[in-house]
């Protein structure tokens, strides 16, 4: 008797079971949907409030859970919990792809690009040929980031142009490879230098024109102030000492106007190319993972 | 034997599966009762989390009406008025449920307000009183269209819903009479502050420096200009007498323009800095007297 109720009740244990799997299975799913409706409807920080209280079982489920809350943090702007968060996607995945690209662009923009490369460094040949290309192509861009043109050369060497999600940014890519090159390298001494000698000409040789010609007439006029009160009272008038004094101040700081401009225009080509380069990495992969 | 336990066990089986599925709708009314629990103890943050629950997972119309509206309240208490604004637009169109329609459409013209829509809530509160005429004529929906009005610079309409209000409030004779006399001097064209215009007062200040800031109502910030222009135009004269002429031109006239022409875009930056102020105070005033008339 005891060896015919023996298998029935594991078949019955095994049902229960099977039906409490089911179960838990339903109610992650419908949690999940919820918080995807709370995403698509731009409640960000619901869905955060739900993702973080929430304790996933198994592994697909911790899966899911570190992919939404990395993708929430990405549409907030959080690019370093963001990418700490998709770097958890385990390689079992259905996300893992997305989550590695994205946490990749997270530390590029970010200007960790040693952790960028390693995330990208995982995608091998096993990968899809649309996958290994886009890797290559985000390493392309991370070389322009660090402005590293040989790296740069060698992987643009492999763009095709065929794959239409990056075949205008490759384009784009090698655009801005010749404007980084053809940046004129300005030099801040020679530019304070030649302030010294004409003011304002340092400026406009630093490529702020405008500023140059102002600061010209700014020093111009005080200095003929000066002069003016030195032919009416001489040498020894207070008039023309202060009127020296501000004279000197304002030629002193044309000069170091002067040298600063130069490395502020040059900032401001960085910042303006970096922008562009980042965007140009994040429209291909916006286009291959919608 | 065997095989009719088994059977037995397929059948329990597929009815513990089914009944995931089946046990969906007890569940749509406990969402509900949660998110109304949560919002009774005051979170709530998590009582609108919990009704927006009830209405991803609700299939009845009527539930999602109401985890809809509970949503919004639960956003309003928080001062999240534009994303209950936005909510509240998903059950607008939903018209099979009258009461609840119309409870939306209140909520939609209040959040609309306290977000500082207030076109857009005199827009909603113009439908109420199309779609819902005798639910209109109720003191709190009175009381925000006059506000809505208000706010959004329409006096005259304004004025009507205030009057419609006072008679609405249960009052003695002579409280009405004196609220009625109120809101007339109150509303009355003489109480609202003129606009002055910023094409005016820029051009006053052109032709007679300090003109333009008297006329925006800174008389001292006027002469204050105006004077600052004199003492620098005399500055150049002064250089120029004592055979200064670089100096005066670069000291004296240098400084004059720079007077002048601030002190042109100052008076018209002043007058429209005055109208809005004005306005403000205005407006104001009108709305601690609607606010103020009690039920």
């Amino acid at each position: 008797m005891v060896q015919y109720l023996k298998p029935k009740f594991l078949f019955i244990g095994l049902v229960i079971c099977l039906q409490l799997n089911l179960y838990g299975q339903e109610k992650f799913t419908q949690e999940i949907r919820f918080i995807n409706h709370m995403l698509n409807r731009q409640n960000f920080d619901e869905a955060l409030f739900l993702l973080e209280n929430f304790h996933p079982v198994t592994t697909d489920q911790r899966d899911t859970v570190n992919y939404l809350l990395g993708w929430t943090l990405y549409g907030q702007k959080e690019l370093r919990t963001s990418a700490h968060y998709l770097a958890l996607v385990s390689e079992q995945s259905p996300f893992l792809e997305k989550s590695r690209f994205f946490a990749a662009y997270n530390h590029a923009y970010l200007r960790d690009t040693d952790d960028a490369v390693t995330f990208l460094n995982m995608f091998d040949s096993s990968f899809s040929d649309e996958v290994f290309y886009m890797k290559n192509f985000q390493l392309a861009g991370i070389s322009l980031l660090d402005r590293r043109m040989n790296d740069f050369d060698a992987l643009a060497g492999s763009f095709t142009g065929t794959l239409s999600i990056t075949a205008t940014e490759e384009q784009r890519f090698r655009d801005y490879r010749q404007r980084i090159v053809d940046m004129p390298r300005r030099s801040p001494f020679l530019a304070g230098l030649m302030s010294a000698a004409v003011p304002g000409l340092g400026k406009i040789y630093a490529g702020k024109t405008a500023e140059g010609i102002s600061g010209l007439l700014y020093v111009g006029a005080m200095m003929a102030v000066s002069l003016d009160f030195y032919n009416r009272f001489g040498g020894k008038s207070p008039l023309f000492w202060i009127s020296s004094g501000i004279s000197g101040i304002f030629y002193v700081g044309n000069i170091w106007g002067s040298v600063t401009a130069v490395k502020r225009v040059q900032n401001e080509f960085n910042y303006e190319i970096d922008q562009r380069i980042l965007l140009d990495m994040h429209i291909p992969l916006r286009k291959l993972f919608p | 034997m065997k095989l009719i336990n088994v059977s037995y066990l397929i059948c329990i089986f597929l009815c513990g599966s089914f009944s995931l599925n089946a046990g969906v709708p007890v569940e749509e009314d406990s969402l509900l009762l949660k998110a109304q629990d949560l919002y009774e103890q005051g979170d709530y943050f998590e009582a609108g989390i919990a009704f927006e629950r009830a209405y991803f997972f609700s299939s009845e119309t009527k539930t999602r009406i109401q985890a809809n509206i509970g949503r919004a309240r639960a956003l309003k208490q928080t001062g999240e008025f534009l994303k209950a604004r936005n909510d509240l637009q998903r059950s607008l169109h939903l018209r099979q449920f009258p009461d609840l329609h119309f409870v939306i459409m209140y909520e939609l013209a209040f959040c609309e307000y306290m977000a500082g829509n207030y076109s857009n809530s005199a827009g909603v509160l113009g439908q109420i009183k199309h779609f819902y005429p005798e639910k209109y004529d109720q003191n709190k929906i009175l009381r925000l269209d006059a506000l809505a009005n208000v706010m959004s610079e329409n006096f005259i309409d304004g004025q009507e819903r205030t009057l419609e209000l006072i008679m609405k409030i249960d009052l003695d004779a002579e409280t009405a009479d004196s609220l009625i006399v109120r809101t007339m001097q109150l509303f009355c064209e003489c109480a609202q502050p003129w606009e002055r215009s910023v094409k005016t007062a820029s051009r006053l200040s052109t032709f007679i420096p300090g003109a333009g800031q008297a006329y925006a109502g800174y008389p001292g910030k006027g002469l204050l200009n105006a004077g600052s222009q004199l003492v620098s135009l005399g500055l150049a004269a002064y250089m120029g007498y004592n055979n200064l002429f670089v100096s005066g031109f670069v000291i004296g006239l240098g400084m004059f323009q720079s007077f002048y022409f601030g002190g042109i875009r100052q008076a018209g930056y002043l007058a429209e800095q005055r109208n809005l102020k004005e306005m403000g105070a205005y407006k104001e005033l009108l709305k601690d007297f609607i606010i103020g008339l009690d039920d």
